[in-house]
Parts: C-alpha cells; structure tokens; sequence
C-alpha cells in the first residue's frame, strides 16, 4: 500500500485500525502529527491512539476544509465551523478530546467556543440538566439515591 | 442577565452526590460507562476545562458552572481562569488597572462583587475646612480621589470665581481653596473628572451669557491654575451639558441648552475633543455613530438638559434622565419627575467596541434600585440645594450628595463609596 502512495501523504491509522489516506498539509495542522514528521519519527503509518475511526474522519474532514478554504472568504469558513461543530454532547466531548490530544488548534477554538456558547446564561439547575442528563438528574435527586449516596461517607 | 441573581454555591446532598457520583473522575467513569447518555462534557480533563471552556465564559457564568458540582467549583478557583474571564467581561485595561488596585483580592472575589455590588454601603464622611462664602449652583467633580469644587453663585446670587479641593487621599481631608481664579466667572458650567485633571467646558455667566470656551485645571502641578484650551471651532455655547471621559483623554459632550440663532433649544448632539492631540479640537459626532452600533434598534436620546453621564470602563457612557422637552419645571427638580413618569427613561449610549455585561447591568441597577438616580430638590426658599452626581472609576461607583444650606453656613457631604476591594467576608465559592 505505502508503494502505491502518492507523495507527500500520510497514512492516520485509528484506535481501532482503520486507516486513512491524508495529505500530510492537513495531517500537519495537527501539531503532534507535525512534530513527528519534523523529527522524521513518522514512518510510513502514524498510529492516533485513543482515537477511533469515527471521530478521526471527523477531524480529516474539519482540517480538510480549513485546509482547502484558506484563500476562500473567511464567512463561508464560520459557516462550515459553526456546522460542524453543532453536534450531539458526546461527539463534542470525543472531538474536543482528541483536538486536546492531537493539538488541533482551529479545532479546539471551535469545539470549545460552542460549549462556552451553551453554558453562557444559563443557571445552575439548566447546567445540569443539560450537561449532566435530564433523566441522570431526576434518578440523583430521587429519594431511593438520596438515601444510599447520604448514608455512605463522605470526606 | 442582571435578573439572574449570582450563584452561589452550596453545600448540599446534592452536591455529594455530584462530588461521588458523577464528577470525580475515577468513580465517575464508571457510572458514565453505565449510561452512556451522561454526556462528558464536564468530565473532559482538568486542563481542557478551564483553560480552553471556563475562561470563554463570563464572570456569571463561571459562578453559575462552579455551583453545578465540587470538581468545577475546584477548576474555577484556578486564579488565571478567573483573570481570564475577567478580561472577557471588562476588557484588558481595566483588568490590568483592577490588578494594581487591588493586589490582595482574587479575581473570584473581585468578579464577584464587581457583578452584584453586593458590598455597598453609606458612609457619612465628616472632613475639615470649610467652602467660604457659601455657595450654589456650583460646579462640581471628582478628580482621581480628590473633590473639586468651583463657580457658582454666592450671597445675593453674587457669581463666584474661586476653586476648592478636597482631597480624599489625606489622613484629615480638609477643604482648601485654590490659589487660581476661572475667568469669566460662571454657575453651573459642567464638568468632567479626568485622574488629576479637571476639564470645564461652556456654562452660563451672571448676565446670562452663555459660554463655549474650554478649560482645563491640572492638580498634579505644584500651582493648579486654569487653561484656556484654545480651539478653531468649539460647539455653540450651552449649559446644562454633561462631559464624560472615555479612552482616558477624550471627552465627551452632550447634550445641554445651546444657543441656536437667537434661540436657546435644547441639544440631542455629541461632541468629541482627544487632549492628547497636538491641537485640540471639538468635533462632532455623527448621529449614524449612535445607531450604527446598537444595530436597527438603537435608540438616540432625545435633546435633553441637565442630565447625568456616568463612565463606564471599556469606553461607555450612560446618559440618564434630565430635562426633555414638553417639561417645564424647576431644573433641580426635573430629573424626579422624569423617574416618576417613566422610570425606564434611562437612556443607553454605548461607545466602544465592548457593549455587553457592564452596560446592561449598570441599566438594571438604574431601573431597579433608586440610588443611581439623580436627585434634587429645591429647597424650601431656594436657599438650599441638594446636587448629586455619581463617577465610576476602576473599582468604585461614588455619588457625592452636597447639601448646602445657606443660613447655616454648612457643606454636608455625604459619600457612599462603594469601595469593592476593601470588604472582607463575601468572598465567592468559599
């Protein structure tokens, strides 16, 4: 496979295997990916542990387009981010995890500019309903729970 | 915002419950693992959290956050993150100025009382000297921490020309008059409190003639005397103008009674001059200044004399009540009639590039809570007058209340500072 490829490509291999086939400009926005090419550690595949196939695509596709639209009108970039990163709590949380991890700037500032975003406002009561689960959040404050978690002891 | 009060954090069941139960990081993962519908967001690691998702937020939303469970009330306690959010809500300068100001405090404390002004008290302030001849319808500042009074009318409405200081720095504050005269003599003439200078502009003289010229009294010299800014242009010469500072040397002005032709009308119009040009001047601003950053529903104040300006931090001036148009009462009375009639008449004008917390709380505080309202009262024979302004500086809001009664020869200031650094036993999250 790695005869077959183009040059200046970079094979990404997930947490669970699968591969990726990136130009290495989008592979170096990451900068734990940059850093190994530099220090020419990056031979022909580079594991991302900790990070599965789902959210690896994620990122390729959101360095992709940062990558593409660099000479593109700034707008149409907020447009595709502000997208992008409109997704369920828990992708959020993976992505945010694995921008952290691979150093994802662009990435990060996105994710975590929409989470600062849901919480600005809000009350306490509404963060926890909201961040820590509705139903989680009804079981907690229900008297069965009450009971065995105030009966246990605490610090 | 402002009618969310600010949250506090408490120690409950509940809390433990969080504390055990879900935000601990090493028994939380195993209950996230039994439901996978907890969303992580708050379990995400203690790096990512404050530095990259709590320091976006605002000072009310960080207190809001840390309230949620113990491990984000630790994360929040982290002073840097504080700084930060700090920095969100009023701006770098200001941040940097508080930090000098206030070196013991954390900036948890400090955003806390910032936000709800839950510190304030009156403090009778009895101070030495004493303002001879009496005076009326004087004009009066604050200048770093230093009162400057000046102008003003005498016994027999004779007009005064002499300049007082107290300074509020000194072990004894005493009232002295200053060795310098303002020329010409004038009452009621505006004001404006610049840290160790005093800017005065147009004003009304004996005969009735109104002024357009500019002075500027600088305390920081060994002999404080008044200048003449010499400008080409100058707006048309009113009174009952108010002059605010913004961006530290540029003033402000609105409003007031101009001259028009023949005509004194009440002004809707706002000059700027920068004092850290080579050349001074007055320039007008254009009305489109005013809507253009409010968006489609800004409002413009409609003209108005007599009214309050207050500066803000970030560059906002707030300009409320006064004299409008279609009232014709007694001018130290005018401002309570307009709180009475519409109590929402306090009108927001907004410069800067910073427009959010600050403002629309200082509105709030202005519709809920009286104090922030001018207030005057003719006295019962027009011998007394009561004159209150109130000044905004990095960490205080003062209003000085002068109570002058001419029989008795008296000058009672009350003082209400709100000094938010020096209070003890509020402190946020503990």
């Amino acid at each position: 496979m790695s005869s077959s490829l183009e040059k200046n490509m970079l094979i990404l291999r997930s947490s669970d295997g699968e591969e990726f086939i990136v130009p290495e400009v989008v592979a170096v926005m990451s900068k734990a990916i940059k850093n190994m090419v530099e220090d020419e550690c990056a031979s022909n595949t580079i594991p991302v542990p900790n990070v599965d196939a789902n959210i690896l695509a994620m990122v390729i596709e959101f360095c992709k387009k940062h990558d593409e639209s660099e000479a593109e009108a700034a707008s149409d970039l907020k447009t595709f981010d502000s997208e992008f990163v409109n997704r369920g709590q828990e992708a959020l949380y993976d992505l945010i995890t694995a921008a952290n991890f691979r150093d994802v700037k662009e990435l990060l500032d996105a994710l975590c500019q929409n989470v600062a975003e849901m919480i600005k406002g809000k009350s306490v009561h509404h963060i926890r309903i909201q961040f820590l689960g509705y139903q989680l959040f009804e079981i907690l404050t229900s008297n069965f729970i009450w009971n065995i978690w105030c009966d246990r002891d605490f610090d | 915002m402002s009618s969310v009060s600010y949250p506090v954090f408490k120690e409950t069941c509940q809390q433990q419950l969080d504390q055990s139960g879900m935000c601990s990081p090493k028994s939380g993962q195993l209950l996230y693992n039994q439901n996978p519908e907890i969303c992580g967001i708050l379990q995400l690691s203690d790096e990512v959290l404050p530095h990259n998702i709590l320091s976006r937020l605002t000072p009310r939303d960080v207190a809001s956050i840390g309230s949620v469970c113990r491990r984000i009330r630790q994360l929040t306690k982290n002073d840097h993150v504080r700084k930060m959010v700090c920095q969100n809500a009023w701006g770098r300068e200001v941040t940097g100025t508080l930090e000098l100001m206030t070196k013991k405090l954390r900036w948890g404390h400090l955003a806390r009382e910032l936000t709800t002004l839950e510190a304030i008290c009156w403090r009778k302030l009895t101070v030495g000297g004493a303002v001879e001849p009496s005076h009326c319808n004087f004009s009066a500042c604050a200048a770093g921490n230093r009162l400057v009074l000046f102008g003003g009318e005498g016994i027999n409405m004779q007009p005064m020309a002499d300049t007082f200081v107290l300074n509020l720095d000194a072990v004894n504050p005493e009232w002295h008059q200053l060795e310098c005269r303002i020329i010409p003599t004038r009452a009621l003439g505006p004001y404006t409190l610049m840290p160790q200078r005093v800017l005065f502009s147009g004003g009304c003289t004996d005969v009735g003639v109104l002024l357009s010229d500019t002075y500027l009294l600088d305390l920081m010299t060994d002999k404080p005397t008044w200048k003449e800014i010499p400008t080409s242009w100058a707006p048309p010469s009113r009174l009952g103008h108010s002059l605010s500072v913004y961006g530290r040397t540029k003033i402000l002005m609105f409003g007031g009674l101009a001259k028009s032709g023949n005509l004194r009308l009440r002004s809707g119009e706002a000059y700027t001059i920068d004092l850290e040009d080579e050349k001074p001047q007055w320039r007008q601003l254009e009305c489109g200044a005013f809507t253009g950053i409010g968006g489609q529903n800004a409002v413009v104040p409609p003209p108005r004399l007599d009214h309050v300006a207050v500066s803000m931090p970030c560059g906002r001036i707030i300009i409320f009540g006064g004299s409008i148009a279609g009232y014709t009462l007694l001018r130290s009375f005018s401002c309570w009639i307009l709180q009475r009639r519409n109590r929402r008449g306090g009108l927001l004008m907004f410069l800067g590039n910073h427009q959010n917390l600050l403002g629309v709380i200082a509105h709030a505080w202005l519709e809920e809570q009286g104090f922030w309202f001018l207030e005057g009262t003719p006295g019962r024979n027009g011998v007394s007058m009561n004159y209150t302004s109130c000044a905004w500086q990095a960490n205080r809001i003062r209003i000085h209340d002068f109570k002058f009664q001419k029989d008795h020869q008296a000058i009672d200031i009350l003082l209400v500072e709100i000094e938010l650094a020096l209070c003890e036993g509020l402190t946020m999250l503990k």
